[in-house]
């Protein structure tokens, strides 16, 4: 029994030395990076700390957080969804179209503009299992026809004042609940649930398991094409739910909207740590990621440095995550 | 000759020899990772034209010896002598330099190449002032160095287009550049049957031949004696013995390996066979199973042998639900059944561990609980679609217990872990899904001998509770020793059956070969 025990133990320390590096790195370090970070703007401008600027990168943080939560379950199985910015502008020019010039009310607008997003993603999952086609190759299509879609339908306008015919749309973008913006509010709740689905449903597992070893995985009886149709369907309605919190926030919809934003997604999912092979990664990471970047833009703002060489600073500090990555994986 | 050793008395000279000076000597070679002493003071020398084999279970040391020799790590303490000076190998383009050349186990050629684009990878002739690549150079090159290995293969081959072993020896001819004097196969045969290892050991004899010195690490122990001139056991990271390969028969090298006398090496319960479980009739797909029919019964092990590609792992395939057939019947307790997905199979209680257990049976990035828990996460007793990971971590702790699975924790990646215990989870997976039908292809690929009889044990115990055994194998002493029947596959068609009783290597051998040679430049994998 003690001798049991002392093997065990052992056994324990050895491991706990080797995973506690990896693993608290893996966790911790980008949010180590965002502490540290806002410990340094805060020295060099107190406003940066106080509670209405938290709000405002908390906003600033949303649209890309609720992407790339969505995001993470699609490069968790080894894919990409290149995507997703124009699902936000179709879902928005859908929704637009549907309460000014067909007269529906808000809510059932609404749900059509999430369905709208899902179906998408669908569409996506449809052309990725049953044409075995490389995600980004079919994503990259149908960027450019969800795009398309949107222009088309619109013919290329944007749809203005969206409160005078629904006066309650304001709800998704620009109300308040004691004092948090709304589009924090969704974005905190789709982040819980999807938490929750990684961490404990067979969809969880089998998103890990598709992305880390999908041969593997179907010798395991799995159906990978049900769970990739899963993955890219629930990214599609994240999207759509940014589109709803996008037109509401603007209070108009825009063919034009949120483009490039798929890339804002992958680059929050890639600096909170997700491999792009797949199979490792957490939402919480990539919502660390979408927080980071948001700091990084809010902070520079009340620095007063230009956006542009605040592009410079992001596409720097992506690179920077995932060399250091790099480096512990080598020291490791 | 006198004056000498007294004007250079240092312990350093190595003793002139009958047998040859040492072409590379390790001194006291320790190396520590963390929480782990890899090797603890290992001594080890290599004489031109011998092969010199390294056996050893899984962490006994001989990779961390292998990576030692061709420079990818740097010992803690301890020296390397080249023709008895001492060098440092920084890294492994060091090591080729000096001449020591490796083929590690997992091939690292372009698939896409041809054969003598691959030899010369890197290292390709230039001429003019350009720098441009001299493309005859190239395949004069390759031509010269298959020819020295005795290899008639044509240079301008795509690599992906041939099998296994050949492969094997573009990567040997690869590896030996024009000054390599020290040659290091790591599991060369690892992939190999029996045949084509025999191929691969002619080179080696050629090699031998002609003065090189040849480090051996394999597995397999008949390798060793078949190939071997002296041997090297390591066991925990220390050296037990070297020996020449006359003073170490097999029953010695695995009782100084595993450092206990092995009762048996095939542990073979004998079960009165019950109802026959699973019943295949004439499971046909073109060019790949031509009428494959047989049943296996309750508490019998049926051995399918026969060399890669006469469609042992096709078959198990087709009844598992991933390749489809064009024909066949399957019986599962008396029902006829339709298998088209692996999940139908599961159902039915198939169980399949596949040939290739990084590939195909586990998702090594995840951890030994999510790996266990992949094929019925609806037995973990939680609701249904839900696998909470403390569900997961009990039932992984279940079967690390009941199977003696050594991980420090269920979190811990599959990929951390031995062979043997990888194959222990790949197993625990079928048993959270209750199968009772089992395929074991290939159930001790890469597993130390220790771990082997373990798996074995674990068969048995199958089979006492009313399992069935369909075991696909290349080893035939395995096939012999494990089995109650054999089949002997050719060309997807069932060609021979024997009882244990009756069955013999040379018999099944000719079976399975068909009395046809087998041109090394017609092999090729489909």
């Amino acid at each position: 029994m003690s001798a049991g025990g002392a093997i065990a133990g052992e056994a324990r320390s050895v491991s706990g030395r080797r995973l506690s590096l990896g693993t608290v790195w893996q966790t911790f370090g980008p949010l180590l990076s965002l502490i540290l970070l806002s410990l340094v703007l805060w020295a060099l401008e107190p406003v940066f700390m106080s509670g209405n600027n938290w709000l405002n990168i908390a906003r600033q943080a949303s649209l890309v957080a609720i992407l790339g939560t969505g995001m993470t379950f699609v490069i968790l199985t080894g894919g990409v969804d290149l995507s997703v910015g124009s699902i936000v502008a179709l879902s928005s020019v859908v929704g637009g179209i549907l309460m000014t010039e067909r007269g529906w009310s808000m809510w059932p607008a609404v749900l059509v503009m999430v369905l709208a997003g899902a179906a998408c993603g669908l569409v996506n999952g449809l052309i990725v299992t049953l044409g075995d086609i490389p995600p980004f190759i079919v994503t990259l299509g149908t960027m450019q026809i969800f795009r398309g879609a949107a222009l088309q339908l619109t013919d290329g306008k944007p749809i203005f004042d969206l409160t005078a015919v629904q006066p309650q749309f304001d709800l998704w973008g620009t109300r308040e609940l004691f004092g948090v913006p709304s589009p924090v509010i969704i974005t905190g709740i789709v982040f819980l649930v999807a938490f929750l689905v990684l961490r404990y449903t067979k969809l969880g597992l089998y998103t890990y398991a598709i992305g880390g070893n999908e041969q593997a995985t179907r010798f395991s009886g799995v159906h990978i094409d049900r769970y990739k149709l899963a993955v890219y369907s629930l990214m599609g309605l994240a999207a759509g739910i940014a589109g709803v919190m996008w037109s509401s926030r603007l209070n108009s919809t825009q063919p034009t909207v949120a483009a490039g934003e798929e890339l804002n997604a992958i680059a929050a999912v890639v600096i909170g740590g997700t491999s792009l092979f797949g199979g490792v990664g957490t939402v919480v990471g990539t919502l660390i990621g979408a927080v980071l970047m948001a700091v990084i833009r809010n902070g520079l703002n009340l620095l007063h440095i230009s956006a542009f060489f605040q592009q410079i600073v992001i596409g720097a500090v992506i690179i920077l995550a995932v060399l250091i990555d790099r480096l512990r994986q080598r020291g490791s | 000759m006198s004056s000498s050793t007294l004007a250079a008395p240092s312990a350093a000279e190595p003793e002139p020899a009958a047998t040859g000076t040492p072409v590379l000597e390790l001194r006291g070679i320790s190396k520590r990772f963390p929480g782990v002493v890899a090797l603890d003071d290992v001594g080890f020398d290599l004489r031109a034209g011998e092969v010199h084999v390294l056996v050893g279970e899984n962490g006994a040391g001989k990779s961390t010896l292998v990576k030692i020799l061709s420079g990818i790590y740097q010992p803690d303490a301890g020296e390397i002598l080249l023709d008895g000076r001492p060098v440092v190998l920084r890294d492994p383009h060091a090591a080729q330099k000096l001449g020591i050349a490796t083929v590690h186990q997992e091939l690292n050629l372009v698939p896409h190449l041809d054969v003598a684009r691959n030899i010369c990878l890197g290292r390709e002739p230039t001429r003019g002032p350009g720098g441009l690549i001299d493309w005859p150079g190239v395949y004069g090159i390759a031509r010269a160095r298959l020819a020295a290995l005795g290899l008639g293969l044509d240079p301008r081959r795509t690599v992906s287009t041939l099998g296994v072993a050949l492969q094997q020896m573009v990567e040997i001819a690869k590896a030996l550049a024009a000054e390599a004097r020290v040659l290091i196969l790591d599991e060369p045969t690892a992939a190999l049957t029996a045949e084509e290892s025999e191929q691969l050991f002619a080179i080696v004899d050629t090699l031998r031949a002609k003065g090189t010195a040849i480090v051996l690490i394999s597995h397999h122990l008949e390798d060793a004696t078949r190939a071997g001139d002296r041997a090297t056991v390591l066991r925990d990271g220390r050296r037990v013995a070297t020996r020449p390969m006359a003073d170490l028969p097999i029953p010695e090298m695995i009782r100084l390996m595993v450092g206990r006398e092995l009762t048996q090496q095939f542990p073979k319960a004998d079960i009165a066979p019950g109802p026959v479980a699973i019943k295949v009739e004439g499971l046909s797909r073109a060019g790949v199973l031509d009428g494959v029919s047989f049943e296996v019964r309750r508490g019998e092990v049926l051995g399918l042998a026969g060399l890669v590609g006469a469609g042992r792992s096709e078959t198990a395939r087709a009844i598992f639900g991933i390749d489809p057939v064009d024909a066949g019947r399957i019986e599962i307790d008396g029902q006829p059944v339709r298998i088209d997905h692996p999940r139908q199979a599961i159902r039915q209680g198939v169980a399949l561990l596949p040939e290739d257990r990084k590939q195909q049976g586990l998702v090594l990035l995840l951890s030994v609980a999510d790996n266990i828990a992949l094929a019925a996460p609806e037995k973990l007793g939680a609701p249904a679609g839900l696998v909470p990971p403390s569900a997961r971590f009990a039932a992984a702790r279940r079967f690390v217990d009941a199977l003696r699975i050594k991980t420090p924790g269920p979190r811990q990646r599959a990929m951390n872990l031995s062979g043997g215990n990888q194959q222990k989870i790949v197993l625990a997976k079928w048993l959270l899904t209750e199968a009772d039908i089992f395929i074991f292809d290939e159930p001790t690929r890469g597993i130390d001998v220790g771990a082997k009889v373990e798996v074995y044990k674990l068969m048995n115990g199958l089979l006492e509770r009313g399992a069935a055994i369909v075991m696909i194998s290349s080893e035939l002493p395995e096939v012999l020793g494990m089995s109650d029947r054999i089949l002997v596959l050719r060309d997807g068609r069932v060609v021979a059956e024997f009882d244990r009783a009756a069955a013999t290597q040379e018999a099944i051998m000719a079976y399975a070969a068909g009395g046809t040679e087998l041109e090394p430049d017609t092999e090729a994998v489909a």
